[in-house]
């Protein structure tokens, strides 16, 4: 692919600030912009809520030569924004694709043209529990998508344990993310080269950001302080039965 | 019984009909949501279900009555066209909001994290998909998800399946006899499955 192409960032959260998804997300276009890419974000959340959202999401995959595709994991698998939001791109392309095949063409430049526009997709997906391969059928349905679509798969990259980073920048916490960087760096690198993401950015990025252990005490010990801070919460409530 | 389908979907409308005949047949009572016209908000990712108002939801919809209806039931079915391996988005939006009857304190299980049982039961699962042509790729994906579920919703039993979209009636009926008795339905006492299998194709 070459230098100066455009980057669509898609952010799967629901969350307003504090995104890890955009966090991540945000790392891969910046590097890709380093390279003069021209990036843009959609916040899918935002997209859904109205028809010319949705319009502009659907124009922003068609002219994107790399889509970055940044998501938590809610039950094992894409939040349903995100599903709804992958169902109507689908759908859109398509209907772009079927349009195509039956609109003729006099040059050759134009076939040229038509065959060298499916965008790569890169996603990344980023897990409450600290292991990354609990990761894995998510970004196996990002993989099929990618076929449905008419985007070409360049591959995905699971973190364990996104819920430390809180949401921050990566730099903020430069020891624990260094292997993250890496593999987005990686990553990055890949899609400007227009490449399936490498075996190493894979592995990288499922190195445990903190021991499984450590992370589900550390995660207990955050409800433990907050039952402690507001005794009359009861955390084990049964709304709906014994 | 949670449908994902789409409002012109014949084939899982006809899988929803066997299923609430075969097991009326067997003096269950069934609850069925047809999510498309449900009215339920998307997961808003804000854990006030674990934090603030611990086991319930703030969203007051019908997302947060498919979460009280789970608690207490014996098998959870779910319906949908398989959505790039996965659920539609009407069915995982349901899902999503399930997430209040999950505890939020974190342990291993056979060496993995997971979230704590907030119940002392939770239902079976079994869920049923379509596609239009067979697709060994997908259903791969399907079935795994729906393991992986089971772990995560605590459920004792679960099985999968992916039918044919369009498959005819008598075919439909025979698949669905043929799950409910993988899982016990036919053979046991109205309202009890036999906890500890686990079944999946």
């Amino acid at each position: 692919m070459s230098v100066g192409g455009r980057v669509l960032l898609l952010v799967g959260s629901p969350k307003r600030e504090r995104s890890t998804s955009a966090v991540l997300g945000a790392y891969v276009t910046a590097r890709l912009a380093d390279e003069g890419y021209h990036r843009t974000t959609v916040d899918l959340r935002k997209s859904l809520a109205s028809a010319a959202g949705t319009a502009e999401l659907l124009a922003s995959v068609d002219g994107a030569d790399a889509i970055v595709l940044s998501t938590p994991l809610y039950i094992d698998s894409l939040p349903a924004t995100v599903t709804r939001a992958l169902e109507l791109i689908a759908q859109h392309r398509l209907a772009r694709a079927l349009v195509s095949e039956l609109t003729p063409r006099d040059t050759l430049a134009d076939i040229e043209a038509t065959l060298t526009t499916r965008p790569l997709l890169l996603a990344l997906v980023n897990l409450g529990f600290p292991e990354s391969h609990q990761g894995a059928v998510a970004l196996e349905i990002c993989r099929h998508f990618a076929a449905a679509a008419d985007l070409d798969w360049a591959g995905g990259l699971s973190l364990g344990g996104g819920g430390a980073l809180e949401g921050r920048p990566l730099n903020e916490r430069a020891k624990m993310t260094r292997h993250v960087r890496a593999a987005l760096d990686l990553a990055a690198a890949a899609l400007a080269a227009g490449e399936p993401v490498p075996e190493a950015a894979v592995a990288l990025m499922a190195r445990p950001l903190v021991r499984p252990a450590v992370y589900r005490r550390a995660t207990n010990r955050g409800f433990h302080r907050l039952a402690r801070k507001h005794k009359e919460l009861d955390l084990d409530a049964r709304p709906y039965g014994p | 019984m949670l449908s994902g389908a789409a409002s012109d979907d014949v084939t899982l409308a006809a899988i929803a009909r066997c299923l609430e005949r075969e097991l009326e047949g067997h003096d269950w009572t069934v609850e069925s949501w047809f999510l498309r016209s449900s009215d339920i908000a998307y997961c808003r990712g804000c854990y006030d279900c674990w934090k603030t108002t611990p086991g319930d939801c703030t969203t007051d919809d019908d997302g947060r009555r498919v979460a009280q209806a789970l608690i207490g039931s014996d098998l959870l079915v779910l319906l949908t066209p398989v959505t790039f391996g996965g659920y539609s988005s009407a069915l995982k939006k349901a899902l999503d909001r399930l997430i209040p009857d999950i505890s939020p304190w974190m342990t291993a299980v056979d060496g993995e994290t997971h979230h704590k049982p907030r119940y002392a039961r939770y239902p079976d699962l079994l869920a049923i998909g379509t596609l239009p042509v067979p697709d060994p790729d997908l259903e791969r994906t399907f079935v795994t998800l729906v393991a992986r579920n089971a772990i995560n919703f605590h459920a004792a039993s679960h099985a999968a399946a992916v039918v044919a979209d369009g498959a005819p009636e008598a075919v439909l009926e025979l698949r669905v006899t043929s799950l409910l008795t993988e899982m016990g339905v036919a053979t046991e006492q109205a309202g009890s499955l036999d906890a500890g299998r686990e079944t999946a194709e």
